[in-house]
């Protein structure tokens, strides 16, 4: 028998979410935050879900056309917290994502909000939709 | 990752839109078989939005208590506090939420999407020592943070067990 005292919902409409990607790195588990990338106008976005990390604890490098996320995660319960239900892990987050040479890598910027991390890339000059005037021949 | 070919794959969401209206459960498994082999073939391949992402999402938590306090956290990033909702009827505690952020704007012009667009619920059964007056929730850095107080008579007693009379006369009389 467990000694439960409290009982967790299990059903609703879906599972729970699966314990999150992560991968042992140098001596602690790096998580691999969620990502979206969208293409606007003339940048493109990308939004990554590192809830718990501080924002002065992140690092946005672009180097060599990959963009390079890591956000350090404070633990948030004392190491000797009674848990009860434990059902995700808590540690850093990593992500590399291949944008290759469309953008203008001076104009990168990041910020944080409520543990969204969104990072705008400005396309260069070549890269940026152009509208091409049709003549008309006479 | 490569920016490029993901494009390809976005003429099929619409299909996959149809059955998913028409069975959800059985999309809602097969999405997961199919984010488990995408995972385990290549944990870095793409993916489109999923029905997954669009059903109501059920968040993960973790839950401790001390003598005190009962703690409730759950990652809801990207959400706002305005649009979290926390509720307590009888003794079930429900978090409910919807994300409304970058959803308009961007949906059809994306490269990837993994994160979750929507709402997501969730409900805990609280014990009977939880104090029900006294709950508070805070967000930050996208972490929910509930504290449920415990009764102060609710703290763990010791409880002496008695035995029945002949029961402890037949103990008694046991090693004779």
């Amino acid at each position: 028998m467990s000694n439960r005292q409290i009982e967790v919902n299990r059903t609703g409409s879906g599972a729970p979410e699966r314990e999150r990607e992560r991968e042992r790195v140098s001596g602690r588990w790096s998580y691999r935050p969620r990502v979206d990338v969208y293409d606007v106008n003339d940048e493109l976005l990308v939004l990554a879900d590192v809830p718990g990390a501080h924002p002065e604890k992140i690092d946005v490098q672009f180097d060599d056309g990959v963009l390079r996320i890591h956000a350090h995660v404070e633990p948030r319960q004392p190491a000797e917290t009674a848990f009860i239900d434990h059902e995700y892990g808590i540690g850093d987050f990593d992500r590399e994502i291949e944008i290759g040479d469309i953008i203008d890598p001076d104009k990168v910027d990041a910020e944080m909000k409520h543990g969204v991390l969104r990072i705008t890339l400005p396309k260069s000059a070549a890269a940026k939709p152009r509208r091409i005037p049709v003549k008309q021949k006479k | 990752m490569n920016l490029i070919p993901w494009r390809r794959r976005r003429h099929d969401s619409e299909a996959r839109k149809r059955s998913e209206l028409a069975a959800p459960l059985h999309e809602f498994r097969s999405e997961l078989d199919r984010l488990f082999e995408d995972f385990f073939r290549d944990p870095w391949s793409v993916t489109e939005p999923s029905a997954m992402s669009r059903l109501t999402a059920t968040p993960a938590i973790d839950l401790s208590e001390n003598d005190k306090t009962i703690t409730i956290r759950a990652e809801v990033p990207g959400m706002d506090p305005d649009d979290i909702d926390v509720n307590v009827s009888g003794n079930i505690l429900t978090i409910t939420g919807e994300n409304r952020e970058e959803k308009e704007s961007h949906e059809e012009n994306y490269y990837h999407v993994e994160r979750r667009h929507g709402s997501f619920r969730r409900s805990i059964e609280l014990p009977e020592s939880a104090d029900l007056d006294k709950i508070e929730a805070e967000q930050r850095n996208g972490v929910l943070t509930i504290h449920v107080a415990k009764q102060p008579t609710a703290t763990s007693k010791q409880i002496s067990v008695k035995g029945a009379k002949g029961e402890k006369a037949e103990v008694a009389a046991g090693p004779h």
